[in-house]
């Protein structure tokens, strides 16, 4: 975020979009943000495998 | 005893003991209202992932998705395995919660868009826990109901499971509720799986199941045509993302914490367990066709009818265990978060001088009200997962401008009232012009009110006055400054004063 008053940049923004508000991720966001995701897949894969298995 | 052995019922007595001494030994902890609705924020990991895990996971979910999947088949599981797609991004989400320094969402709505935006959630918090508790009170009767073969009635267990939670919630704060999450949640994933293996006995195993059940390459795909198809769960897992922000304890849930990782990883782990639950339910669900036959029951009793006709003599009293304390910290949360809008949000509306414990007091009496409400609501609703049908339309129309405001600078207070009455409007005319009911019609009603919420909240901000830059500046350095570093917020205030 940039202060219209004296152009202080206070943190990162994602997208240099005037009117859009989106923080650029650290990187504990970022690491932690696929581990979740590599999970949550792991999971839907299970479940697709235990039907496919019921239904074979 | 109720259809129940005497082993049930000293493990349902034994339990209640242990969960009443814990809320005792609380209360000696409680000295004020960030301890009572925050538990003093020093929970560890542990702890975290237990209160994510129980205050997200009510009985009524596991009597939802098996009676769905008893109905549909596998695809049963989208009624709580939606969030498998959303969890991620709740990784990113969570440290704004912690960030924004707020007892409630009402306080994050009023810092960014205003007094009136503060009131709105108010009401409209206060109205979704209402929903909440009502759905999660008539799951857990419906369960007991069919557990005891209908010798405890749908009241009764209402009203008894309604004086444990109150009593819970109004000793102990966050802190007892957090504990009761803990032992709960161990509780609830060891009760979710061990009907499995009795289930597989009890239909013959792989060659049994496949022999009995009547279609089982249709039942195994998460795809029931016609009810639960790609577009239904697209809509319905975007529809999470506006929800999960709106609900009045996602606040707790990712503040409570001692840490933002701790927060982050009570939250998503709490979350991703819950998931891991569902597939037991969903595959119980799916093994109840093969046992009792197709249609041969309602829906809503199938995962408590199989408990009490399968699991030995112990085991159905330790399943009520599990769900009168899954209703104690879930009431409990209900209680606390509910009282805390009404105290903070519209309280302080009417009455501007502080009392602390005034507001302890008055908070604790409104919570008397709002479970009244509550059990009438659940007395309304006949079908469990038409009653969490409500809920996921429900939430999602103040949830619309959480999103606006925290990601577009020009989303303004008006905007905001637009996008919620444009969003509800939609909502009452999908279903009651459009005809937009049931699983068939669920995709197309999310569409339209989202997509009326958004339109008119965008509209209406690009018409209208621009909320003031330093308001603005100052909610986006705070919900991006971490606990800790308050002296970039003061040294902002400072230049703020000078300029």
């Amino acid at each position: 975020m940039k202060m219209e008053r004296d152009g202080t940049v206070w943190y990162p923004k994602l997208v240099n979009w005037r009117n859009w508000e989106i923080p650029r991720p650290g990187r504990e966001a970022v690491l932690g943000f696929f581990i979740v995701l590599a999970v949550s897949l792991a999971l839907h894969g299970f479940v697709l495998w235990l039907c496919a298995w019921f239904r074979n | 005893m109720f259809q129940l052995h005497w082993l049930d019922l000293v493990l349902l007595a034994g339990y209640f003991a242990a969960m009443f001494g814990v809320g005792l030994y609380s209360a000696r902890k409680v000295s004020n209202v960030d301890d009572y609705y925050m538990g003093g924020r020093r929970f560890g990991k542990l702890m975290m992932i237990m209160y994510a895990f129980g205050a997200g996971t009510h009985a009524d979910f596991a009597v939802g998705v098996a009676s769905q999947s008893y109905k549909l088949g596998m695809a049963g599981i989208w009624y709580q395995w939606l969030q498998i797609f959303n969890t991620p991004f709740y990784w990113l989400l969570s440290p704004v919660f912690r960030r924004a320094r707020c007892l409630t969402t009402a306080d994050f709505y009023e810092m960014r868009y205003g007094p009136s935006l503060g009131i709105l959630y108010g009401f409209m918090g206060v109205v979704i826990n209402t929903g909440f508790l009502g759905v999660t009170l008539l799951g857990c009767a419906k369960l007991i109901e069919a557990l005891t073969g209908g010798a405890i009635p749908l009241l009764w267990s209402m009203f008894l499971m309604t004086v444990a939670f109150v009593f819970y919630s109004l000793i102990g704060g966050l802190i007892a509720t957090v504990w009761n999450e803990f032992v709960q949640g161990l509780l609830t994933i060891v009760m979710s799986f061990l009907l499995i293996p009795f289930v597989w006995i009890a239909v013959g195993g792989m060659a049994g199941a496949q022999a009995k059940l009547p279609n089982a390459d249709a039942l195994f795909r998460l795809i029931a045509p016609g009810e639960i198809g790609l577009y239904w769960i697209i809509a319905a897992a975007v529809n999470q993302m506006f929800s999960v922000v709106a609900q009045p304890h996602i606040m707790s849930n990712n503040a409570a914490g001692r840490n933002e990782l701790d927060n982050r990883i009570g939250f998503c782990a709490g979350v991703t367990l819950k998931r891991v639950c569902t597939i037991a339910w969903a595959f119980v669900g799916v093994l109840a066709i093969a046992y009792y036959g197709p249609g041969r029951m309602h829906g809503d009793h199938v995962f408590g009818s199989l408990v009490r006709d399968l699991l030995p003599a112990g085991f159905a009293g330790l399943m009520i265990a599990a769900i009168m304390a899954s209703v104690m910290d879930n009431g409990a949360v209900f209680v606390l978060t509910t009282s805390a809008l009404f105290t903070r949000n519209l309280l302080r509306t009417f009455r501007k001088q502080e009392n602390m414990r005034l507001e302890l007091l008055v908070s604790r009496i409104f919570s008397l009200l709002y479970v009244g409400a509550s059990i009438a609501l659940a007395l309304s609703f006949q079908d469990v997962p038409a009653a969490i049908r409500f809920m996921w339309n429900l939430v999602p129309l103040i949830g619309i401008s959480f999103w606006l405001g925290l990601w577009w600078r020009r989303a303004n207070r008006y905007g905001a009232w637009a996008s919620f009455i444009a969003a509800s409007l939609a909502w009452v005319a999908g279903l009651h012009v459009f005809g937009w009911t049931g699983d068939s019609g669920l995709p197309y009603l999310i569409t339209f009110y989202l997509t009326a919420g958004i339109g008119a909240g965008v509209a209406v901000s690009l018409m209208t006055r621009p909320e003031p830059s330093e308001r603005l500046d100052r909610f986006f350095l705070t919900i991006n400054t971490p606990i800790g570093q308050e002296e970039k917020l003061a040294k902002f205030d400072s230049r703020l004063e000078t300029a």
